[in-house]
């Protein structure tokens, strides 16, 4: 039977609505806060400002099924000798002296981040905290560039690198409809177990729009389809720089292999979406959690009987 | 005349005009070869060679063409223990050129191994003529030991098999040798009834001249020195005791003789094993009690094999990518396509692999998956993970009956999904789509792989999750043959279990292909979902592939 994708689509978004996981967000929202204020309190004399939300709630792009919440902690010029004396003493600060039962230990040297986890009431919760230098004295509230520490790793030295959160917030900002796709392209990621980085999706998915910006469909189906066949066509060619950082190729970042790899799992998809639209439902899949009012959970209606074969598969178990 | 004596004739013409050769007795016929004597020359250097000839020349007998046997010299590469030269000629139908292409060869071997005895870029292992019949496993990769060191090791008895009349053959595994633990699976380290031995670490090959080894004790004596004479006679009795307590007939102890050997990434240790009698210790105190003299005994040495198991050895030949063989397994199911699949995983070099079912082996079981006639009646994880330790001595395998299936809210939900979060990778071939079910509102960290076939193997599935298996399988077996006829009951089992047809060989070999898929999608960094269909519609078996 075929499927109405702009429907389903519309019903993937839905069932994965931050607000339906309202109760447990408070929670997070909460936990934040409170790194917030200790953060606040411990580096009064070094913060430009208070920390800032970053990452994909603050963006308006988090999916529910699975969401970090990040901070950055945007540290004055004279706050420390060095990025890494920055890195080091934030990772110190959780690692020894920041108290809380729910903290999980270790806590984590990221790249760039502190890498915090909590238990709360059994579920664990990821919370990256970045800390950054401003580039000049007294300009971070102008500018909100930062300088970030990025740790070595395999093979790569230690070496720094700006950002700008304001400006990845804001890049996305109003952008509704790409954030709709963002979102999709999030839910296809996380149930499919795919590697691309969320940043990546936001790049690709704003520069689809960007190119197509005279013929975008009013159907979401459309947008997506729009926005995957853009994925496909360019993602091995086309260069990406970091908005808060024209001299960070962000497509440098990835292997021509990688490249390769979505630009295949984007002509899997929209080829067996074509082909039958009931496919759609394996890609972007509807948190089963909330699924819609009128679905019901398939396991309820399974049909029982004894020992009917009820499948047309086997492997082992009726494999005698 | 005869066919027989033509060829005759015809090799002792041809051999006398080679250059260089000088035929000493004339070619005669036997049953299977034409036998002669020949003197070869090279360099002002002769040596004469006994030559046998196959019958079928220029076909060979299995990897050999012509035999040269050379009596008067021992101790150099490429010399075996029978004094044959150990040469290897293209295949050549032309009677006339390979006879030409192996005396060549033949001078070769002269001038590089016995006038100016070249080294080879690779080692060439000692050949030495064991007596024993016994072989001891080892693992040694880069290794580093004093010369004359020695110490004592352990040993489990691995196999035994009855080669003739009051005779058997046995295979040990080494569990500690020169002073470290090897590195085997997790079940051979922990093995109890442990036998002990002594190593001594010699240095150079255990050699009498060159590259002959010694057979007699007085050849090898030059290797030892006191202390390591001294420590064997110091603990001969103690070895004998504790050997006994395992094995009250046992009337002998091993001693491991290692040596350095040129290895891919440095130099190694290889090891020798000799069975020393307790009744005949090869060594003495000269004059009763001087420990100042000590002599060896004018007796054989009794060799036995060993064999270096190393897992870079064991799976040089071929592996699977390291994001299989390295990570910790859960098979799922292990009839026709999980049996199939966890020996694949093995051989290709996976090391720990966890085996779920709650079934037994039934004769019905036996055509079309990896369980033979004496697993009747076992449960099917013990059965196979017997025969997958049979395989390799690096997996370790661990059985579980079932794995009681949970939902969010559950009260032992957490608990199943942390045991399962162990897993790296789940192989789920159970078609239990209840577990799939499972694992899609679970969604533990481990990558699921969900494998199945359809009627007569016509297709397999290969699902890989992702938290979206289910949903995948639903759509995809829209795509695949489609039913034709319920499910068959056979007899001996019972009504639970109706069944399609498909032989061992219809599913085993879409089973084969999809671990490649599976382990191209991990060199590629590319794991997709795909199903390999075959059609019989025409004269020819079809085979095609999609990927969802």
């Amino acid at each position: 039977m075929a499927t109405n994708k702009s429907k389903h689509l519309s019903e993937v978004l839905t069932s994965h609505k931050m607000g339906k996981v309202q109760e447990k967000m408070d929670k997070y929202i909460q936990k934040k806060n409170e790194v917030k204020d200790a953060l606040d309190t411990k580096y009064s004399d070094k913060l430009a400002t208070s920390p800032i939300d970053s990452g994909s709630l603050a963006k308006y792009t988090a999916i529910n099924k699975k969401f970090d919440i990040d901070l950055c902690a945007p540290f004055m010029r004279g706050s420390f000798n060095t990025l890494k004396d920055m890195a080091d003493e934030l990772f110190r600060y959780f690692d020894e002296e920041y108290q809380d039962d729910q903290l999980l230990k270790p806590v984590k040297k990221q790249r760039v981040s502190i890498g915090l986890e909590f238990n709360i009431d059994g579920e664990v919760i990821g919370m990256d905290v970045i800390p950054g230098r401003e580039i000049n004295t007294d300009e971070y509230t102008q500018t909100f560039d930062l300088k970030l520490y990025v740790r070595p790793r395999d093979l790569s030295p230690e070496s720094e690198t700006k950002t700008n959160i304001k400006k990845h917030i804001d890049l996305i900002s109003g952008k509704t409809s790409e954030r709709e796709i963002i979102r999709l392209l999030k839910v296809w990621k996380h149930y499919n177990d795919k590697k691309i980085k969320s940043f990546k999706i936001e790049l690709l998915t704003l520069r689809a729009f960007e190119e197509n910006a005279i013929n975008i469909s009013d159907d979401l189906w459309g947008r997506l389809e729009m926005t995957m066949t853009f994925i496909r066509d360019n993602i091995e060619t086309i260069q990406l720089k970091d908005p808060a950082n024209s001299n960070n190729i962000v497509s440098n970042t990835m292997t021509a292999s990688e490249k390769n790899v979505i630009a295949n799992d984007m002509k899997t998809m929209l080829d067996n979406i074509e082909s039958d639209s009931d496919f759609i439902k394996t890609y972007f899949k509807i948190n089963p959690d909330f699924p819609p009012p009128n679905n019901d959970n398939k396991y309820g209606r399974k049909e029982d009987g004894a020992s009917v074969l009820t499948t047309q598969n086997f492997g082992y178990d009726m494999g005698r | 005349m005869t066919w027989v004596d033509e060829r005759c004739n015809l090799f002792n013409t041809i051999i006398a005009n080679e250059p260089g050769v000088k035929i000493l007795s004339q070619f005669i016929s036997t049953e299977r070869s034409f036998n002669g004597t020949v003197v070869v020359e090279v360099e002002n250097v002769s040596l004469r060679f006994r030559v046998k000839i196959p019958i079928g020349y220029p076909l060979g007998v299995n990897l050999f063409s012509i035999k040269f046997y050379c009596d008067e010299i021992v101790g150099y590469s490429h010399l075996n223990l029978d004094g044959s030269i150990c040469l290897h000629p293209k295949p050549e139908e032309n009677l006339k050129v390979k006879i030409r292409s192996e005396f060549n060869l033949l001078k070769i071997w002269i001038k590089d191994y016995y006038i100016e005895q070249k080294s080879d870029p690779h080692y060439g292992y000692l050949l030495i003529n064991s007596t024993v019949h016994a072989c001891m496993m080892f693992e040694e990769r880069i290794s580093v030991l004093d010369k004359n060191s020695h110490g004592e090791f352990q040993y489990i008895d691995f196999y035994r098999r009855d080669i003739a009349k009051d005779l058997t053959y046995q295979q040990f595994i080494a569990i500690n040798l020169g002073g470290r633990n090897l590195n085997w699976s997790e079940e051979i380290r922990n093995q109890e009834n442990r036998f002990r031995g002594v190593w001594v670490y010699i240095e150079n090959e255990p050699v009498k001249i060159r590259r002959e080894p010694g057979m007699n004790w007085k050849d090898i004596e030059k290797h030892f020195s006191k202390e390591n004479v001294l420590y064997l006679l110091g603990i001969a009795n103690s070895l004998m005791e504790e050997n006994k307590l395992i094995d009250p007939s046992i009337d002998y102890f091993f001693m491991m003789l290692g040596y350095r050997i040129p290895g891919d990434r440095g130099d190694e240790v290889h090891w020798e094993l000799i069975k020393i009698n307790y009744s005949s210790i090869p060594f003495s105190f000269k004059g009763g009690s001087n420990e100042e003299e000590i002599e060896f005994c004018d007796a054989p040495i009794q060799w036995a094999k060993t064999v270096n198991c190393s897992y870079e050895r064991f799976f040089g030949r071929g592996q699977l990518h390291s994001e299989i063989a390295d990570k910790n397994i859960l098979v799922i199911g292990i009839g026709a396509i999980g049996s199939a699949l966890s020996k694949h995983l093995v051989r290709g070099g996976s090391k720990k692999i966890t085996l779920v079912d709650y079934d037994i082996v039934e004769a019905g079981n036996i055509c079309r998956s990896e369980y033979d006639l004496h697993h009747i009646n076992e449960y099917k994880a013990i059965s196979l993970s017997k025969e997958l330790r049979s395989i390799s001595p690096h997996v370790s395998v661990n059985c579980i009956g079932e794995i009681d299936k949970t939902l969010p809210g559950a009260p032992n939900f957490y608990k199943i999904k942390s045991f399962l979060n162990d897993f790296d990778l789940i192989f789920d071939c159970s078609t239990d789509m209840e577990l799939s079910y499972m694992f899609d509102r679970m969604e533990p960290k481990s990558r699921i792989v969900n494998l199945s076939v359809t009627d007569k193997a016509k297709d397999l599935v290969c699902v890989i999750g992702g938290y979206n298996v289910t949903d995948q399988k639903a759509i995809i077996f829209t795509k695949v043959s489609p039913i034709t006829h319920p499910p068959n009951y056979y007899p001996g089992s019972g009504c639970q279990y109706p069944t399609f047809q498909a032989s061992y060989t219809d599913i085993n070999s879409l089973v084969s292909f999809a671990v490649r898929q599976i382990n191209f999608g991990f060199i590629k960094e590319n794991l997709q979902s795909f199903v390999i269909s075959t059609s019989d519609e025409d004269a020819l078996l079809k085979l095609s592939f999609h990927v969802y």
